[in-house]
């Protein structure tokens, strides 16, 4: 039956057919292949993954170096199921010396953290997913 | 010269659209890495796709974006560039950010802060230009209060003048007097005006400039007291004050006029100790009478005629001079080429659906857009640049308006149509070339009201 199969479906492919069937008393065989339409116009340069849901994330307000905790030896400021509510800070932002507490904005809880302690995040970043 | 970059920069592009995705081409041809900046409205365009990195720095708004300065700098401290190109228009000319680039070590390509400052204050412009032996529009030697001083003022710069109140605005305060027999009347009625209105009777003159036209020198300077100038530009052609067609060189000053003007802007220049690209812009009423406007401390829109006609790439040579380079070489004689530029701008906002861009010998196109791009209506309507060289004026307008005509945008308006007119008018394509900066408008104004 596989040598069967992979004969049909080459036949399908030399040919450029869309679907073969082939009937032999009750067993019949079908392939088919899925049409691909032609690329009319070049793909756009940027193509920016889009994530499903941005709905419920916090993003970055600003860019800059971003910091999980009020300063090296403390205890970051939000982690996975934490509470938060619009005015709770979730992080710092820090650019050429300065720092910039990140706001939630946003209630809920921390379902999961983007970001490491230290990366670099620009505007718009997403940080937090909050559930 | 292959040691002189010895350091391989990396450039950071604080502008967008045509002039950012023309400053990466010019670093990435002299191997240098480039980081984009945009905004939330810019996702999509050319310069985030052609430049290494990215960073995104704000909101669609200007203010919250391009003109975002801790914004831009952070972007700069998180990829490590070594220089910012402040392209032209947003922060270009704005001193405050040039002094905190170089505070923060980084290169600003362009002149000093101080130079920003100096240039961006028209009245200290005027000065400094005077005591560097240029030409300034002739004007009252102060304010004044009274008829007497004001007509003697006005036999002294010569009529027709324009009679302004300092504290006016919107041509409160403001009349053209023609001849000393008018001064007396005119400048009671102009002084109680602006008194009424604001309290304040101080009064000055500028000479009036008749039809003049607006021809501007492109100079190159080392930041060190040397510079060079690569011939000048006509601009007259413009729409409410913003220029529809340039040319280079001007067909209409003596080869005298060009010689002074040239000498004069280098002179300045030098005196200055002026760095980087800069443009000296005059107004030209006839042989040996041009007069200082102002200098724009940048590159420009229409630099790409001069670099056509010379041969000379000038962003490149920004970027070579920022790494530590000279001055480039500029050939004496042009050999008469001719190189004309069209603006191509927006007059909606909307998705491109179909492009065709031409081309052909003597053809370049600068531009940002591509099929299925969608034209944000955040920022400036300028959509694409054509600029067409020749051998001659003749030669360089039919490739002009041939590179026009092929020239299709669907999706949006443009001004395409407004172009081919201005490229057919006797006015403007005879060796007469009977324009001045007014004539545009005097031209489209008439058609309004039909």
């Amino acid at each position: 039956m596989d040598d069967e199969l992979s004969k049909i479906i080459n036949l399908l492919i030399d040919n450029q057919l869309t679907s073969i069937s082939v009937k032999h008393g009750n067993d019949e065989i079908r392939v088919s292949k899925t049409a691909q339409p032609a690329a009319l116009i070049p793909a756009s340069p940027v193509q920016k993954a889009d994530s499903a849901d941005t709905t419920n994330t916090i993003k970055a307000p600003g860019v800059g170096t971003f910091y999980t905790s009020p300063n090296p030896e403390a205890e970051p400021f939000v982690t996975v199921g934490d509470l938060v509510t619009p005015e709770t800070t979730v992080g710092i932002v820090e650019a050429m010396k300065m720092m910039t507490e990140i706001k939630a904005g946003l209630s809920g809880t921390i379902q999961e953290v983007f970001v490491a302690n230290g990366d670099n995040i620009e505007y718009g970043q997403k940080l937090f997913r909050i559930g | 010269m292959a040691d002189l970059m010895k350091k391989k920069l990396k450039i950071l592009i604080a502008n967008r659209g045509e002039i950012a995705v023309r400053i990466i081409r010019a670093a990435k041809i002299l191997g240098m890495q480039t980081v984009a900046v945009y905004s939330e409205a810019d996702k999509n365009s050319l310069h985030v796709a052609m430049a290494d990195e990215a960073v995104e720095i704000g909101a669609a708004s200007a203010g919250d974006s391009y003109l975002n300065i801790r914004a831009i700098l952070a972007a700069a401290e998180i990829s490590h560039a070594d220089a910012i190109h402040p392209g032209y228009g947003f922060l270009s000319e704005n001193a405050h950010f040039a002094r905190l680039v170089e505070e923060v070590g980084l290169i600003f390509i362009g002149p000093t802060s101080q130079t920003i400052e100096e240039m961006g204050d028209k009245e200290q412009a005027r000065q400094l230009m005077a005591s560097a032996g240029v030409p300034i529009v002739p004007g009252s030697a102060d304010f004044f209060e009274s008829a007497e001083i004001g007509l003697r003022e006005a036999e002294r710069i010569g009529y027709p003048v324009m009679l302004k109140s300092v504290a006016g605005g919107g041509g409160k305060g403001m009349r053209l007097v023609s001849q000393a027999a008018d001064f007396q009347q005119l400048f009671e009625l102009a002084q109680s005006e602006i008194k009424n209105a604001v309290g304040d009777g101080r009064m000055y003159l500028e000479k009036l400039i008749i039809h003049p036209r607006h021809i501007e020198v492109q100079v190159l300077g080392d930041g060190q007291g040397k510079a060079i100038a690569l011939g000048e530009r006509d601009c007259t052609i413009q729409r409410h004050h913003q220029k529809v067609i340039e040319e280079a060189p001007s067909t209409k000053i003596d080869p005298e006029t060009r010689q002074e003007m040239l000498t004069v802007a280098v002179h300045a220049a030098e005196q200055q100790q002026y760095r980087s690209a800069g443009t000296y812009e005059f107004l030209y009423q006839g042989p040996g009478q041009f007069y200082f406007m102002e200098m724009n401390t940048r590159i420009q829109v229409e630099h790409a005629i001069s670099e056509e006609i010379t041969g000379v790439d000038l962003v490149g040579a920004q970027l070579t001079q920022a790494a530590g380079g000279g001055l480039p070489e500029v050939a004496r004689d042009n050999q008469g080429r001719v190189a004309i530029e069209a603006r191509v701008v927006a007059q909606t906002a909307g998705k491109i659906n179909f492009l065709h861009l031409p081309g052909g010998l003597g053809i370049r196109v600068e531009t940002a857009i591509y099929p299925g791009y969608v034209v944000p209506p955040n920022y400036d309507a300028m959509i694409l640049k054509i600029i067409a060289t020749g051998p001659n004026r003749v030669t360089a307008l039919q490739r002009l308006r041939e590179a026009i005509g092929e020239t299709v945008i669907t999706g949006l308006k443009t001004n395409l149509d407004l172009l081919i007119q201005i490229l057919n008018h006797p006015d403007f394509t005879t060796n007469e070339n009977a324009t001045d900066i007014d004539w545009l408008d005097s031209i489209l104004d008439a058609e309004e009201e039909k």
